[in-house]
């Protein structure tokens, strides 16, 4: 027989008790401050100045010259910016690198004509498309050796390692050559290395406008094309909900403000290509956007 | 009814072993119930032995029944209640009238047969009822004859085999990329989805992967045989699958 306080056991559970609910407290409070509400991130990596990793060597989206950087994809990044409330700063990335870049963390976007995959939304989440554009050839402005898709087959063509251009597949007997940027292709092309440059049409026209007055002028072949249809996304790292949300808001509206005005002002020689219906060809439906992001509605 | 049948068992503790001694010990619950059927069959030993008869006939009848394809849970309902109505029984059999004998025979398996075929078959059917209205699911059965990768204007016949024909068909397609690296253009997909045979032959319904087409097939279709064509962007390669398929009323 033992000398037990005549009621220990309902003042131990009392304070068992006691203790059980502020634990319960406690966890349910940390639970809220993980999990915000409406999507908000506790952490939003788009204020004060956003790194952006871009391709400054492509004209017409984003070329670098002079300490500025001008094209479409700074314009963009510029409305982005204002609308909410970051500013941009750019530095260079290849296509082969642009996922590492943001698995990194070494920039908090990656905005570089870069196509959404089902491979790559794996491994970033994007928000887009804010570009539509089909895969075709740029050739010297003298030359005629390719008019048909038939044409392709005994042609070397240039592409862009780790793009999709690379992975189209090209008619039987083309003889692939494959460069780290899209400049060299065009540089080779106008030396006669090769006969044509393959990438997205939206690209080519660009190299077209900037190649215009040069000793040799460059022109897309018109409709012959491979490959599937490159929707171009915002790139950002997996996980970042709030910011997925705020650009995707953002760029709804900007592909029915500032859209067409910007491709008029960077892209020219597309405008001139398909007058009266470049919008068409290239311009993303603002609904689009909710269907293709990795975030969606 | 006397108690002579329990005094006469020899009085040993619970769960020591069998009164018998056979050395083989016997949960005590099960002795306990062995004793009730012996003192509810003492003297009624002739409709006893026609239930346990008639037991061993129907649990037979219902193992047959599952091993040629029966449901298992009309069977198990079906064995279940005919269990809890011959335990039933067994209060009924013990009762004796004043003088000791049964006085219930007669009049007793008039209602006895009745109350039998109710019990039994009234659940029975009730489950069977309830299976049958249910949709059954022939998500796994639908066999798609194209092979993969599949382009625009590509056409595949899906067709669907069923023991149990049901007058309408809901089924939802799924479309995935064929190669993840390449750029993304399943949302841009549709199907359209012709019904090649049956009373609803030449329905045509148009949809996006994922989204559920319900076909009217008439009855008794035991062969269902639908035509998907593809409508998806130049350049799109895509693998076609059944997301689920359900036969229903």
């Amino acid at each position: 027989m033992t000398n037990e306080p005549r009621h220990p056991r309902p003042l131990r559970s009392l304070g068992h008790r006691c203790a059980r609910v502020a634990a319960a407290a406690l966890l349910l409070a940390l639970a809220g401050c993980g999990r915000p509400a409406d999507g908000a991130d506790e952490k939003s990596s788009l204020t004060g100045t956003v790194y952006i990793g871009g391709k400054n060597d492509q004209p017409g989206f984003n070329l670098h010259s002079g300490h500025t950087d001008r094209g479409f994809e700074p314009d963009l990044a510029a409305y982005l910016g204002k609308r909410i409330g970051f500013a941009p700063k750019w530095h260079d990335v290849v296509s082969a690198k642009r996922e590492q870049e943001l698995v990194d963390e070494a920039s908090a976007l990656v905005i570089a004509t870069y196509s959404i995959t089902p491979q790559r939304d794996e491994q970033v989440d994007f928000v887009g498309p804010y570009f539509v554009t089909r895969q075709g050839f740029l050739v010297r402005e003298d030359y005629e050796g390719i008019r048909t898709e038939k044409d392709v087959a005994d042609k070397v063509i240039c592409t862009v390692e780790g793009s999709t251009s690379a992975l189209a597949a090209l008619p039987g007997g083309a003889t692939p050559h494959t460069e780290s940027d899209y400049s060299t292709c065009v540089r080779k092309l106008q030396q006669g290395d090769i006969d044509a440059v393959f990438t997205d049409e939206a690209l080519l026209y660009g190299f077209v406008e900037q190649q215009k007055n040069s000793r040799t002028p460059v022109k897309v072949v018109p409709d012959v094309s491979f490959g599937n249809i490159n929707r171009y996304g915002i790139a950002l790292p997996e996980d970042r909900r709030g910011d997925c949300d705020k650009l995707r808001e953002a760029l709804r509206d900007y592909i029915s403000e500032d859209w067409a005005s910007d491709v008029k002002a960077q892209l020219p020689a597309l405008v001139a290509a398909y007058p009266g219906d470049w919008e068409n060809r290239f311009r993303p439906d603002p609904q689009d956007v909710d269907t293709y992001s990795s975030c969606r509605p | 009814m006397t108690n002579d049948v329990t005094s006469a068992i020899p009085s040993t503790p619970a769960g020591t072993g069998s009164p018998e001694g056979d050395g083989s010990p016997r949960p005590p619950w099960l002795r306990r119930a062995a004793l009730r059927v012996r003192d509810a069959a003492a003297g009624a030993w002739v409709i006893t032995l026609l239930l346990l008869a008639d037991l061993v006939t129907v649990l037979g009848a219902g193992a047959i029944w599952l091993t040629l394809g029966g449901d298992p849970a009309v069977v198990g309902v079906t064995a279940a209640a005919l269990l809890a109505f011959a335990a039933a029984m067994l209060p009924l059999i013990a009762r004796r009238g004043p003088d000791g004998q049964p006085p219930l025979w007669p009049p007793f398996v008039l209602v006895v047969i009745p109350l039998a075929v109710l019990a039994v078959g009234l659940p029975a059917l009730g489950t069977w009822m309830f299976l049958d209205s249910r949709p059954v699911d022939v998500t796994h059965r639908v066999a798609l004859d194209g092979a993969p990768p599949l382009v625009n204007g590509d056409t595949v016949v899906a067709t669907v085999r069923t023991d149990d024909p049901k007058p309408r068909l809901t089924i939802a397609f799924d479309v995935a990329p064929h190669d993840p690296a390449a750029p993304v253009c399943v949302p841009g997909t549709k199907l359209t989805v012709t019904s090649e045979a049956g009373s609803g032959r030449d329905q045509v319904l148009t949809g996006v992967p994922g989204e559920e087409l319900t076909f009217g097939l008439g009855r008794g279709m035991r062969e269902i045989e639908l035509s998907v064509l593809l409508d998806a962007e130049p350049g799109c390669e895509v693998n076609l699958s059944v997301a689920s398929a359900h036969l229903d009323d």
